[in-house]
C-alpha cells in the first residue's frame, strides 16, 4: 500500500511545491526583492540603520512640498473625475440618449492610449502655440498665448504664510480627463450589476427618485466607486508621463526619477523616501481594494439571472441637459486625439492654429530615427506577451487546481505590480542588478525586457486566472478517468480550453508593454535601450523634431494597440472583464 | 465484469467526515445506486471509487486487488459527469475519440469503435457538431458514448439525469438501464432522486451523513426498512408513538397509539415502554365510524387531487398524518371534515 501511494507523489511533489516556488522565486527577483531593496535604502545607509532618511518628510521642505504637491492633486484629479463619472455612467446606463455607443467608447480610451500620449494631444491644442490659444489670440479674445496648461496655484500655510505646496492646473486638468474614462467605465460596470429589483422596491416602499438614487443607487455601486477612486488616485501617482509633458517635475514619480539621475553624481536618498511612501500608498490601495472585492462579490450574489435594463427614454429639457453634459465631456476627451493627429499629421505647422501642410514624413522621420527604439517596444511587448501567457497559464493552473498552500498570497503577490509604481520597480531593479550579468548599462534590453514583463504580468494573469477559474474541474477529472495522466490532460484538455483566454491575456500584456514609460525611463542607461515610449520624449526636446514627430510615435502606438485589443476582444470577449484591477 | 469491494472506506476533508466508514460489495454486473441528499457522501464514495479523490482510510477492491492509491487513469472506468463535462473545442467525434486516442490506436479503429459507441446511443451523423450545438439529452448521450467507447471495467454515473427536464430524465433513464442490461457492465450510479434510484437499480444504497444506512434491492429498501431516515428520504412515512400495552406470546405485542390498539407480530426485543411507529401513506385508510378501540378522530386539513392518488393531510391532535388512496377509491371527503384513520396492521414498522 504504501508503494503504490507514492504513484501519486512525483506529481504533487513537481505541481504543488518545485514549481510554484521557482515560479514565485523568479517573480520575487524582479518584482519583491527590489521593493525590498528600495526600502532597505531608506532605513539603511553604509549598513548602519538611520531613521534620518524617512524623518526628512519632517524637516526638509523640498520633500514635504512634493509628498504634499502629489497628495493635494492627485486628491483633486479623483474629485473632478468622480464628480464627472457619476453623471456620465448613469446618463449612460440608465437613460436613452443618441451617440450611445460613442460615449461608451470614449471609456474604453485609456485602454489604447497612454496618458502621455493623450496629454500631448492636449498640448498640441491648449499649449500656448497651441490651436486654441492661437485662434483666440487672432479673434482678439485674448492677448497673451494661453497659460492654462502651465499655472500653478500656491497653497499657503495660514498660521505661518508659508508656501507648503502647489497646485501645477496642467498636470491636473490632463490627469483628470485622462483618468476620467478608468472611473467612468468602473462606475458604470457596478450600476450594470445593480438588480433593477432592489430600486423597484424602495419606489413601491414611497421613495422618491433622488432619495433611491442616493440610498439605493449610490450605496450599491459603491464598490464599484471606491474601486474607481483608489485607481486614478494610484493612477496619478504612479505616473511621470503627463507631469513631464507639461514640463512640472514637483510630484513624487518624476522626482524619485530625479533624484535618482542625482544620486549618481552625489549621494541623496531622495528617490527611495519618494518610493518608500509611494510603495505605502500602493499597499494601502490593495488592502483597501481587497477589502472592497468582497462586497462586490456580495452584490453579485444578490443579483439574478441575467435580464434587460430598463431604458427611460428622456424628452424635454431633461434630454438637453443630459446630452449637453454628455457632449461635453466626451468632447473634451476627444480633442487629445485631434490635436494628436493634427500634429502627427503636420509637416509644417508654425506659429497658425492649423497645420500648413500635411503628409506623412513624421512618420518616416519616426523609423528614420528612432528605428532602434521602435524594435526594442517590440521585443519588450512581445517578452512581456509570452511571459505573460506562460507564466499566467501555470500559476492560474496551481492556484485552481493543484491547491497548494498559500494560493491567497500568491494571488496577492502578483497583484503587486498593479500599485507600486513603475518607477519604484525601476529603481529597485537598478539597485539590484548593477555590476551583474543584467547591469543595465552592459545589457539594458534584457533588463528592461524582464522587468516590463513581470511588471506587467497581472495584465495576463487577471485574465487568464479567471477563465481557469471558469472552466469545470470536471473537464479534466474526464480525462483522467479516460486514461490521460496530468500533463496529457493540461496539454490536451486545459490549454485548448483556455486558448481564447490565453491569446487575450497575452495580448492585454503586449499593449500594457508597448505603452510602459516608467521602467523603461529609470533603466535605459544607454542611447539605445529605451522604447518608442521613451523615443516621445526624446524627439519633443529635439530642436529638429518637436511635438510633430513626437505626436506621429503616439498615433503609431495607439494604432498598434487598438488594433492589438480588437484582436483580443475577438478572440476571448468575456475575458476582457479580467481586465480590471480588483 | 467486475465487482468491486469498499473495505472501511473513510473520506475526511478538514474535520467534515464526508464518507465514514462505509463496507460494501458490488456484485459484477449488477446496476447499484447511491441514493442520498446533498452532502451525504454519495458523490464523494463515487469520486474515490473514480480514483479522483484519495481516500482518508480504507480500501477500494477490483475484482479483489486493491486500487486505493491508483490514479484515475490506471483504472479503468468510465465516468458520465452530472454537467456531462463535454470539450466545447471538441466535436462529438473528438470528445468521443479522446480515450481510444490517448491509447495511441490506429486511426481507423478509432473511426470503427467512435461509430459503434455512436450507434449504441443512437447519435450517428452528429460526429461533425460541437457539445453546443446538441440538445441536452443528446450531450447526456454523447457523455454515455465517451465513457464507454473505451470498453471500462466500471460505468460510473454521477447524478447524470439532474440537469435534463421532467419527461426526458424519464425516457434517459430508461435508455441507460436498457443500455446497461445488454452490455451487462458493472454500473455505479449516484443520485438524490428517490423514484430515479427505485427504478433504475438493481441495488440501492441509501446513504445519509457519509454512512450507508440501507442496502437492499429497491423492494427491500423501501418496504422493509425501519430505519427513520429510509423511511422519510424514500418516500413519505407517517411516525406515531406508541406504547406496549400487552405481550403476545413471544414475538406479538398489542401497542396503544393516538390511532387506536394495534397487534405488531415480528416484534423482536420490543419489551415495553414507548416506541415509535412508522407506516406509508398508502398503508391506511380513513373512515366515519371509529375503526379500532380509542382511535382518536381527526381532522382534514388538505385535500390534494394528484391524479393517480387523492393526498389528505389530517390533523390528529398535534400530528400531521398524510394518507394517499387511489383516486378511483376516493371516499369523497372535504376539508374540514372528521374521518378516523385506520392503518393496515401488516405494514406498520416499528422505527425504535
Amino acid at each position: 500500500m504504501q508503494l503504490s501511494q507514492t504513484l501519486f507523489s512525483p506529481y504533487k511533489l513537481i505541481g504543488r511545491v518545485i514549481l510554484p516556488l521557482t515560479l514565485v522565486a523568479i517573480f520575487s527577483l524582479f518584482i519583491i526583492y527590489p521593493i525590498i531593496v528600495v526600502i532597505s535604502g531608506v532605513f539603511i545607509v553604509n549598513g548602519e540603520f538611520t531613521l534620518t532618511n524617512i524623518l526628512s518628510i519632517t524637516y526638509d521642505p523640498f520633500v514635504s512640498t512634493i509628498i504634499l504637491n502629489t497628495l493635494i492633486m492627485g486628491g483633486l484629479v479623483t474629485l473632478i473625475t468622480t464628480i464627472l463619472a457619476i453623471p456620465y455612467a448613469y446618463i449612460l446606463d440608465r437613460y436613452d440618449i443618441p451617440f450611445k455607443s460613442f460615449f461608451l467608447l470614449m471609456t474604453l480610451l485609456p485602454f489604447v492610449s497612454p496618458p502621455y500620449v493623450g496629454g500631448l494631444g492636449y498640448i498640441n491644442l491648449l499649449g500656448r502655440q497651441g490651436t486654441i490659444s492661437l485662434l483666440l489670440l487672432k479673434a482678439g479674445l485674448i492677448n497673451k498665448p494661453l497659460e492654462i496648461m502651465y499655472q500653478t496655484t500656491p497653497i499657503i500655510n495660514p498660521f505661518t504664510g508659508s508656501r507648503i505646496a502647489e497646485i501645477h492646473w496642467g498636470a491636473v486638468i490632463i490627469s483628470a480627463l485622462t483618468y476620467f474614462p478608468l472611473m467612468a467605465l468602473t462606475f458604470f460596470s457596478a450600476l450594470q450589476n445593480i438588480d433593477e429589483s432592489l430600486e423597484e422596491e424602495a419606489y413601491i416602499l414611497g421613495a422618491k427618485p433622488s432619495t433611491t438614487f442616493f440610498r439605493i443607487t449610490l450605496k450599491s455601486a459603491m464598490p464599484g466607486l471606491i474601486a474607481g477612486v483608489m485607481l486614478v488616485f494610484i493612477s496619478f501617482v504612479d505616473e511621470v508621463g503627463i507631469p513631464l509633458i507639461v514640463g512640472y517635475r514637483n510630484v513624487m514619480a518624476v522626482a524619485a526619477y530625479d533624484a535618482i539621475v542625482e544620486s549618481s553624481f552625489y549621494y541623496t536618498p531622495r528617490g527611495y523616501v519618494f518610493s518608500l511612501i509611494m510603495i505605502v500608498i500602493g499597499l494601502l490601495v490593495l488592502f483597501l481594494g481587497r477589502h472592497y472585492i468582497s462586497l462586490t462579490r456580495y452584490v453579485s450574489v444578490v443579483r439574478g439571472a441575467i435580464r434587460y435594463r430598463k431604458i427611460v427614454r428622456l424628452t424635454g429639457l431633461k434630454r438637453v441637459i443630459a446630452l449637453t453634459f454628455m457632449i461635453i465631456v466626451a468632447g473634451m476627451l476627444s480633442i487629445s486625439t485631434i490635436g494628436l493627429l493634427l500634429a502627427a499629421f503636420a509637416t509644417e505647422w508654425y506659429l497658425t492654429p492649423f497645420p500648413t501642410k500635411v503628409g506623412l514624413d513624421n512618420f518616416v522621420e519616426v523609423f528614420e530615427e528612432y528605428f532602434i527604439l521602435a524594435r526594442n517596444s517590440i521585443i519588450y511587448s512581445v517578452t512581456s506577451m509570452l511571459v505573460g501567457i506562460i507564466m499566467s497559464a501555470l500559476i492560474a493552473y496551481m492556484i485552481v487546481r493543484m491547491r497548494i498552500a498559500y494560493s491567497g498570497a500568491l494571488d496577492y503577490i502578483i497583484t503587486l505590480p498593479l500599485v507600486v509604481p513603475g518607477i519604484v520597480i525601476g529603481i529597485g531593479n537598478w539597485a539590484v542588478w548593477r555590476g551583474t550579468p543584467l547591469d543595465p548599462f552592459v545589457n539594458p534590453v534584457t533588463i528592461i525586457a524582464l522587468v516590463i514583463a513581470f511588471r506587467k504580468l497581472p495584465y495576463a494573469f487577471r485574465a487568464i486566472y479567471a477563465s481557469t477559474l471558469q472552466i469545470p474541474a470536471e473537464f479534466e477529472e474526464a480525462g483522467l478517468t479516460l486514461g490521460a495522466n496530468r500533463i496529457k490532460t493540461f496539454i490536451k484538455i486545459m490549454l485548448p480550453a483556455l486558448a481564447p483566454a490565453l491569446i487575450a491575456g497575452g495580448l492585454l500584456a503586449f499593449i500594457a508593454g508597448i505603452t510602459e514609460l516608467s521602467s523603461t525611463l529609470v533603466l535605459s542607461a544607454t542611447k539605445n535601450a529605451g522604447s518608442l515610449t521613451l523615443a516621445i520624449f526624446l524627439a519633443l526636446v529635439d530642436i529638429r523634431h518637436g511635438p510633430t514627430v513626437a505626436s506621429a510615435i503616439g498615433v503609431i502606438i495607439i494604432v498598434i494597440s487598438i488594433a492589438v485589443a480588437y484582436m483580443a476582444n475577438k478572440f476571448a470577449k468575456r475575458t476582457i472583464g479580467g481586465l480590471r484591477l480588483f | 465484469m467486475v465487482n468491486v469491494n469498499l473495505i472501511n472506506l473513510t473520506k475526511i476533508f478538514g474535520k467534515d467526515v464526508a464518507v465514514d466508514n462505509v463496507n460494501l460489495t458490488i456484485e459484477h454486473g449488477t446496476f447499484f445506486t447511491f441514493l442520498g441528499p446533498s452532502g451525504s457522501g454519495k458523490s464523494t464514495t463515487l469520486r474515490m471509487i473514480a480514483g479522483l479523490e484519495e481516500p482518508t482510510r480504507g480500501e477500494i477492491l477490483f475484482d479483489n486487488r486493491p486500487v486505493t492509491h491508483l490514479p484515475p487513469y490506471k483504472r479503468g472506468v468510465g465516468m458520465v459527469f452530472q454537467n456531462y463535462a463535454l470539450w466545447p473545442f471538441m466535436t462529438v467525434f473528438d470528445n468521443v475519440a479522446f480515450g481510444l486516442r490517448i491509447q495511441k490506436l490506429s486511426k481507423s479503429e478509432i473511426r470503427e469503435r467512435v461509430k459503434e459507441a455512436l450507434r449504441l446511443v443512437q447519435l450517428e451523423g452528429l460526429e461533425r457538431r460541437y457539445p453546443h450545438q446538441l440538445s441536452g439529452g443528446q450531450q447526456q448521450r454523447v457523455a454515455i458514448a465517451r465513457a464507454l467507447v473505451v470498453n471500462p471495467k466500471i460505468l460510473l454515473l454521477d447524478e447524470p439525469l439532474s440537469n435534463l427536464d421532467a419527461k426526458l430524465r424519464i425516457e434517459m433513464r430508461r435508455e441507460i438501464r436498457k443500455l446497461q442490461r445488454r452490455l451487462g457492465i458493472t454500473t455505479i450510479y449516484v443520485t438524490h432522486d428517490q423514484e430515479e434510484a427505485l427504478a433504475i437499480s438493481d441495488k440501492v444504497a441509501v446513504m445519509n451523513r457519509g454512512r450507508i444506512v440501507a442496502v437492499g434491492t429497491p423492494y427491500e429498501v423501501y418496504n422493509n426498512s425501519n430505519n427513520e431516515f429510509v423511511l422519510s428520504f424514500v418516500g413519505h412515512t407517517n411516525f406515531i408513538e406508541g406504547k406496549v400495552i400487552e405481550t403476545r406470546g413471544e414475538n406479538t405485542v398489542i401497542v396503544e397509539t393516538k390511532l387506536g390498539e394495534y397487534k405488531i407480530r415480528h416484534a423482536h426485543n420490543i419489551t415495553n415502554g414507548k416506541i415509535i411507529l412508522g407506516f406509508r401513506p398508502e398503508h391506511a385508510r380513513l373512515t366515519k365510524k371509529q375503526p379500532k378501540p380509542k382511535s382518536s378522530i381527526g381532522k382534514i386539513v388538505m385535500k390534494e387531487f394528484l391524479g393517480k392518488i387523492v393526498r389528505y393531510e389530517i390533523k390528529v391532535g398535534d400530528e400531521t398524518i398524510v394518507i394517499d388512496i387511489m383516486a378511483k377509491d376516493d371516499p369523497g371527503y372535504s376539508e374540514g371534515d372528521s374521518v378516523y384513520i385506520d392503518i393496515d396492521e401488516n405494514h406498520l414498522l416499528v422505527v425504535h
